[in-house]
């Protein structure tokens, strides 16, 4: 019944993010009665009713019979938009359950973590429609493996055929009810027809990629040359620090120069600084290396408000969100990627010949972004008489402030953003309760691999309502996800868990760009998303500052304050989407909006 | 909305909601 229950919030979601359920009544199923019938032999089956209940000789065929009755319906349905998902679901579960004599395995942990009796079970080997799983199991990983955490209403253990109909039937519900134009892959790959926002993507992938490298070859070699956690730690703090005071100082200049140019200094900086940690590295000066990871790190920080503010100037406003999707995927991509390798580099080749090569990875990085159109310097336009001035950091904070839209978008990421601090900071003690999750590594890869699935999924959502209303709806999910991770005991649960978290954060990490380009004028883009970036990164701070402090009550205690956090999140992140008073005219004063447009 | 065109939609979600739960090889008998 627990599928029924999460079905309903399937649709429900669906609903929210822009589905008119009004249009369901244009599907036409072939053979609808199929269903019905289908679930009827079920419970015929196994409904325990004196004198209508079948024999137990009878449970097995019943069910089997149900599952062909249920796979002749997705057949015969087969041509319908989206419900491709929901049948791999059926097929994955009908598989699993033939292979197992007709019944679906269970461990005997998930069956008691979520309320049952082993007795029920082990009995007579079986439970209605479940039998336990044991060493002769068929097919494992196709079986109910992810338990719900003890003590909610309803709690029970799903298969990934059961996560995959659920997936399908929102997907199906959601296809049917939207626009169904431009949602192809082809569609949501449109954005890299455009050579300059190809040579941006190029360029930001391979200067990344360097970024990575960086990180992980000093790290690496500071560690190896000292033993000390502190040295690691300082490194870090340099680098988030340099982040936070490279945001906030550069805000108020990037818009003074043309973007392609000052992603192009930037690299060549950066390969400078590196270069001279090589030779620091040469020398074993470890102390030393800590400048020039802060200066190459303070450079750094403009690279990505400057890169954001860009696209809207190479490509239409119709493929941005889709561009701000593709480009979220490459910076998590690389990520992943550039990490693997520095570790790697660094190990076989050395912290000198991995920085070589992050300094060839800059050089590369300059030459793409050297083919990019200059844009026209972004000129502010003040009222007839006044006297021009450059912007402030004053003008960037009022710009936020003055708009509904990114003051609630800010301050609803701020919050997450702590919150994603704390998880961060305590997920390797939480993962450490939870025997057999692989520990911290493992965790982080499900919020990355959820992550990348996230930004890639919400470039298909395209009208600006939906994308408006996106991450209020993403931070809520957030909440929840972070509040089942508390309670779960089973590490499947957990990992499926952090990668739905992953996914959600993607989704608003793209939307957050789509909207700060359509809400702030070219004049101010990039300040607003370095200084908001630093905002944010300070969020981060207090949440990494906040974590030990929890965690000495509780292991999972640190997870529920971000789940709290998440949810302040999400109230504040409604605001973008209800109509409500105005922000005081003390803070609106001195701002003008001004076209959207890279000339201002 | 007709309630016709209401009552149509109720039975397709009711008709995706019963193919979940069919298909779906929970503990959903054991309430």
């Amino acid at each position: 019944m627990t599928l029924g229950v999460v079905c309903a919030v399937g649709f429900l979601f669906a609903w929210a993010m822009g589905a008119d359920l009004r249009r369901l009544a244009e599907v036409r199923f072939r053979a609808s009665w199929l269903v019905f019938i289908a679930l009827a032999l079920q419970l015929v089956a196994f409904v325990r009713i004196p004198d209508i209940g079948a024999r137990a000789s009878l449970e097995v065929p019943l069910h089997l019979a149900s599952y062909a009755i249920l796979i002749l319906f997705a057949a015969a349905n087969a041509r319908l938009r989206g419900f491709g998902l929901a049948t791999l679901g059926l097929l994955a579960n009908a598989v699993v359950i033939v292979a197992n004599g007709g019944r679906m395995p269970v461990a005997l942990r998930a069956w008691e973590s979520t309320g049952g009796r082993a007795a029920e079970l082990l009995g007579t080997g079986h439970y209605n429609n479940n039998v336990a799983t044991t060493a002769g199991t068929h097919l494992r990983f196709l079986a109910d493996v992810f338990p719900l955490p003890p003590g909610l209403p309803l709690a029970n253990t799903f298969s990934l055929g059961d996560l995959l109909l659920l997936a399908g039937a929102t997907l199906f519900v959601y296809c049917t009810c939207t626009d169904g134009r431009d949602r192809s892959l082809r569609a949501a790959l449109r954005p890299l027809a455009v050579p300059d926002f190809r040579h941006l993507l190029l360029g930001r992938s391979v200067s990344k990629c360097g970024d990575w490298l960086t990180l992980a070859a000093t790290i690496t070699w500071t560690f190896e040359r000292t033993h000390s956690t502190v040295y690691v730690s300082a490194l870090l703090l340099a680098r988030i620090g340099a982040a936070i005071a490279g945001a906030f100082v550069s805000a108020p200049m990037l818009d003074r120069y043309p973007r392609t140019r000052v992603l192009a200094v930037v690299e060549l900086v950066r390969a400078g600084c590196v270069a001279a940690m090589i030779v620091v590295a040469a020398a074993g000066r470890v102390t030393l290396l800590l400048p020039f990871v802060f200066a190459s790190s303070l450079v750094a920080a403009a690279t990505d408000p400057t890169a954001s503010s860009l696209v809207p100037d190479l490509l239409p406003r119709s493929l941005l969100h889709r561009a701000n999707a593709l480009h979220a995927v490459s910076r998590s991509v690389v990520m992943c990627v550039g990490a693997l390798v520095g570790g790697l580099a660094t190990a076989w080749l050395g912290i000198r010949t991995a920085l070589g090569v992050d300094v060839a990875t800059f050089c590369v990085a300059v030459a793409v972004y050297a083919r990019l159109p200059r844009p026209p310097v972004v000129v502010r336009r003040t009222p007839a008489g006044v006297e021009p001035k450059p912007l402030g950091r004053r003008d960037v904070a009022r710009t936020i402030l003055r708009s509904r839209l990114l003051a609630c978008l800010v301050g609803s990421f701020v919050l997450v953003t702590m919150a994603m601090g704390v998880l961060n900071a305590s997920l390797a003690e939480f993962l450490g309760s939870v025997p057999g999750s692989g520990g911290y590594g493992v965790g982080i890869a499900a919020i990355a691999g959820g992550l990348v699935c996230g930004e890639f999924l919400t470039g298909f959502l395209r009208e600006a309502s939906i994308v408006r209303r996106a991450p209020a709806i993403a931070f809520a999910l957030s909440a929840v996800f972070l509040v089942l991770t508390s309670r779960t005991t089973a590490p499947t649960t957990a990992l499926l868990l952090l990668f739905l978290l992953g996914a959600s954060d993607g989704v608003t990490e793209t939307a957050y760009d789509t909207l700060v380009q359509n809400e702030v004028a070219a004049d101010v883009r990039a300040g607003v998303f370095a200084l908001a970036g630093a905002v944010q990164q300070g969020g981060m701070v207090v949440g990494l500052a906040l974590a030990p402090a929890l965690a000495s009550s509780s292991s999972s205690a640190p997870l529920r304050l971000a789940a709290v956090a998440a949810a302040c999140g999400a109230c504040v992140a409604v605001g973008m989407t209800v109509r409500g008073p105005r922000v005081p005219a003390f803070l609106t004063a001195a701002y003008r909006h001004v076209a959207n447009t890279p000339e201002g | 909305m007709t309630k016709l065109r209401f009552a149509r939609v109720l039975y397709i979600l009711c008709a995706v909601a019963a193919f979940v739960v069919a298909a779906g090889a929970d503990r959903k008998f054991g309430w």
